[in-house]
């Protein structure tokens, strides 16, 4: 029974590797062949590691010669429009200017009840609330609405807003994060300052503490008493 | 530690090509060397048997054994388990008949062994048989 747990480590490894090595493309954003690829991948592995007949090579070989082939294609799609073209499809309009196109339907496979069901997934409750819909090569289909039924935006209103910031977890779990506090322009003289400020010894008391939009939020551990703060944060650093 | 993942990729990808090559060669080549020995020195028992010299039969039958045995575990790496069970009693009865003087049971053995063989030496042939 060990050599089957010892043979299942093994080919995990080697399938968790593989998947990892071939890119994050298959766990958001699958093309054919990338799908085909973590398809068989399992299932290949899954032989091996319940008969200990088998010789672990049968496994191994074949989910290396389709890591092999996953990787050619990834990298010929992305060197040759046409190549591409060929193994992921182009993106189809389905509708234009507010008309269902209705060849591109057909060609796609597709009914208007798909569509329909496409579209509200994506909030568009009526056709005529829809300027174009384009079904990506990856199956999405990607809506852009009507001019009036777009959501109002600071922009459009001429509201002034400040730019947007990334979030810096400065600590997390009572461990400080010393290369993002880096990134943010701050230092541990500075962080240990606003964690006196919020009433926290040190940042082994600090469950997180979230530098966002000039504000830095910390909350402090349960042990602790589970208290949140928000400071101001001085935009001069 | 961070890792470059692009460079990791490329480097997998060269690992996985060469070892693959390798896989293509090394393996058949290694396990046609052992069912050459295998048929050759059961063809051998067959001879010395036919002659009447038990003697010369059982130590081919030895060195055939002896032969299996030292590459039976690395041949395992990529050969069907049972197959190799299977010659695996072949051998030993064999072993037993030549011990015994059973030379008809004996040839009958050695036609198992000697067939196994010539099997497991097409598992790795490049053919269309193989394929489909």
């Amino acid at each position: 029974m060990f050599i089957l747990f010892f043979r299942a480590v093994i080919l995990y490894l080697l399938v968790f590797a593989v998947i990892r090595l071939s890119g994050k493309r298959e766990l958001t954003d699958l093309q054919p062949f990338d799908l085909v690829f973590t398809l068989l991948v399992a299932d290949l592995a899954s032989v091996p590691a319940s008969d200990s007949a088998i010789p672990m090579l049968y496994g191994v070989v074949p989910i290396l010669a389709l890591f092999l082939l996953q990787q050619a294609f990834a990298y010929l799609s992305l060197k040759f429009e046409g190549f591409r073209h060929v193994v992921c499809g182009r993106p189809v309009v389905m509708i234009a200017k507010g008309i269902v196109q209705e060849r591109a339907l057909r060609e796609s496979r597709y009914t208007v009840n798909d569509l329909m069901e496409q579209l509200r997934g994506k909030d568009a409750f009526e056709i005529s609330d829809v300027e174009y819909a384009i079904l990506e090569t990856n199956g999405e289909l990607s809506v852009m609405l009507r001019a009036g039924k777009q959501t109002l935006t600071f922009e459009g209103a001429s509201v002034p807003v400040q730019d947007a910031e990334i979030p810096y977890m400065l600590i997390q779990d009572g461990k400080v994060h010393d290369d993002v506090l880096r990134k943010s322009g701050y230092d541990k003289r500075w962080l240990s300052a606003r964690l006196k400020e919020a009433g926290m010894k040190d940042a082994g008391e600090v469950l997180f503490a979230l530098l966002c939009s000039g504000r830095i939020h910390i909350q402090a551990k349960e042990r602790a008493g589970s208290k949140a703060v928000i400071l101001e944060v001085c935009k001069s650093k | 530690m961070k890792i470059d993942f692009h460079k990791a990729s490329i480097l997998s990808f060269w690992i996985t090509v060469v070892f693959l090559i390798l896989s293509f060669i090394v393996p058949g080549n290694y396990l046609r060397g052992m069912t050459a020995a295998v048929i050759d020195e059961a063809e051998q028992t067959h001879d010395a048997l036919m002659q009447g010299d038990a003697e010369a039969a059982l130590e081919h039958m030895q060195r055939l054994s002896g032969e299996f045995n030292s590459k039976k575990d690395k041949i395992k790496l990529f050969f069907n388990h049972q197959e190799l069970d299977e010659m695996e009693q072949a051998i030993n009865s064999s072993l037993d008949l030549v011990k015994m003087g059973q030379g008809d049971n004996l040839i009958c053995e050695l036609n198992r062994i000697i067939s196994i063989a010539k099997h497991m030496e097409t598992v790795e042939n490049w053919d269309l048989s193989n394929i489909a």
